[in-house]
């Protein structure tokens, strides 16, 4: 009985993306594969928002960073406290990603533009067989109050 | 039907034991891990962590337990391919609603956003994992994966920029026309460049089929004929592009889910079958009070099959490769001096 359950379980598990709301910060840091902690320490913002989804070798979503403190924050200075985080954890710039969808920007109250910064991580090169891929694209409110990423790993 | 440890299995426990010796236990009984599993006492040399192997069952046993957990996964490749039967249902709907009368009433009265179109996974991921499980090729699958390559996005993007790469070529060349070994040697350069640098990826629907290509070729072009057009004459090329790929559940990851799937392989590992059972099960039957991790279930799977693999219960990685025909068409802007 517990074997056609898991089927049903199977089946269940659905398209959309979980959505997590609260104890963001813990959450991100199960559910996130260990290169894109970075963007949960993030100096003054605390994870607000996280929609996970995957598939058998990728995994994807959006996550949101709201400002801790009162106050704005020029979009160039928040580009580099990001940079600043991910340079230490060996990411590095790069164009534009065509494999990473642009989240529904007007929820966050942004218009829909190119990001602000694209982020890329490769690892297990030269091992056999491709290496893995991460990417994140990141759009900043023009007040610096939030930030969102689309993410994205792919283990082929 | 539970488990599908046999009975016999279930009733082989050790209780007590030796000191150091693992206590096979269900996951009822006995201090819970974070998986949901006794913890290990330490190992002698004071290494913490490794699963104390079991003895190995009787062969017919284990081969029970092996064809077993195959078929669980073949049903899962069955059940891949209803899937995406259901998204390409829902996706005809909401394709037909776009636009229409009752999208715009819909969204006047308020009552619902129109949801953003499905992802549908290629009804060819589930037969891709049966041929993986079958260890070998099946040629009607990957002609039918060909055929949704050319259809992507993705091969019409890398067709445009062969396009690009095969003009720049024939405006720099002194040729009269580009014979298809230049056509083939561009391409041929353009294309591996460009999967080094930045990957070549067939990704949303074809991701579970292909994703990230391992390799890239030419195999041969055929210049098809030129035509004059008021822009100038129109070379034509069928350019056959040979795509390379390995289906296996081998990959570099963090986190939760590489901790996850590492534990289930050394329980299978360790002839832990109940044990590997119930961490996977746990996981994937829609009770959130048995969840030990925030996996969705594409994820555990992928787990399962990794351990699966990693006990050499599959016939391991599968190499294949498909070729498509890429048509492009470039322009003779200029008469050439003939050599």
């Amino acid at each position: 009985m517990l074997v056609p359950a898991i089927l049903i379980g199977v089946l269940a598990c659905t398209d959309k993306s979980r959505e997590y709301t609260t104890n963001v910060a813990e959450t991100g840091r199960q559910v996130l594969d260990t290169p894109f902690h970075f963007l949960l320490e993030v100096p003054d913002y605390i994870p607000e928002r996280l929609a996970h989804q995957s598939d058998m070798s990728s995994a994807w979503g959006h996550l949101v960073l709201a400002r801790k403190t009162e106050g704005t924050l020029a979009v160039a200075a928040v580009r580099a406290k990001l940079i600043e985080a991910a340079r230490p954890k060996r990411w590095t710039l790069t164009d534009h990603f065509e494999d990473i969808e642009e989240p529904d920007l007007a929820r966050y109250g942004m218009a829909s533009r190119p990001e602000d910064l694209a982020l890329t991580l490769s690892k297990g090169e030269g091992k056999q067989g491709p290496p893995t891929r991460y990417g994140c694209r990141v759009w900043i409110a023009p007040d610096g109050r939030r930030i969102v990423v689309a993410y994205r790993v792919d283990g082929e | 039907m539970g488990n599908p440890v046999s009975k016999k299995a279930k009733a082989k426990k050790v209780v007590g034991g030796k000191k150091g010796k693992q206590v096979l236990t269900n996951r009822k009984s006995g201090r819970q891990g974070p998986l949901g599993l006794k913890p290990n006492p330490p190992a002698q040399d004071g290494r913490q962590g490794q699963i104390e192997m079991e003895p190995p069952p009787p062969p017919q046993l284990q081969e029970i337990f092996k064809g077993q957990y195959l078929d669980h996964a073949r049903d899962v490749s069955y059940l891949m391919q209803g899937k995406s039967g259901g998204q390409s249902a829902k996706k005809w709907f909401d394709d037909t609603l776009k636009g229409s009368k009752v999208e715009r009433l819909l969204k006047e009265k308020g009552v619902r956003d129109i949801p953003k179109p499905t992802t549908v996974q290629s009804f060819l991921g589930g037969t891709f994992l049966r041929m993986y499980l079958d260890g070998k090729v099946d040629p009607d699958a990957v002609e039918e994966a060909g055929e949704e390559i050319k259809a992507s996005d993705t091969f019409k993007d890398l067709t445009a920029k062969v396009t690009k790469a095969v003009q720049a070529a024939e405006d720099k060349s002194s040729k009269t026309t580009l014979e298809a070994a230049d056509v083939e040697r561009v391409t041929k350069e353009h294309l591996t460049t460009l999967r080094e640098k930045k990957g070549i990826a067939f990704r949303a629907g074809l991701n579970p089929v292909i994703g990230g290509v391992s390799k890239v070729d030419v195999k041969g072009v055929t210049a098809l004929g030129t035509e004059d057009t008021p822009t100038g004459t129109v070379a034509m090329y069928r350019i056959n592009v040979n795509f390379f790929d390995t289906y296996d559940f081998e990959n570099e990851r963090s986190g939760e889910y590489d901790r996850y799937r590492k534990n289930l392989a050394a329980l299978l590992i360790a002839n832990r079958f109940s044990d590997f059972w119930n961490a996977y099960q746990d996981e994937m039957l829609p009770i959130d009070s048995w969840h030990k991790t925030k996996l969705d279930n594409a994820a555990i799977f992928a787990s399962y099959m990794y351990a699966l693999e990693k006990k050499g219960w599959t016939p391991g990685p599968l190499s294949w490769d498909v070729t498509v025909p890429m048509d492009i068409l470039v322009i003779q802007k200029r008469a050439k001096a003939k050599k």
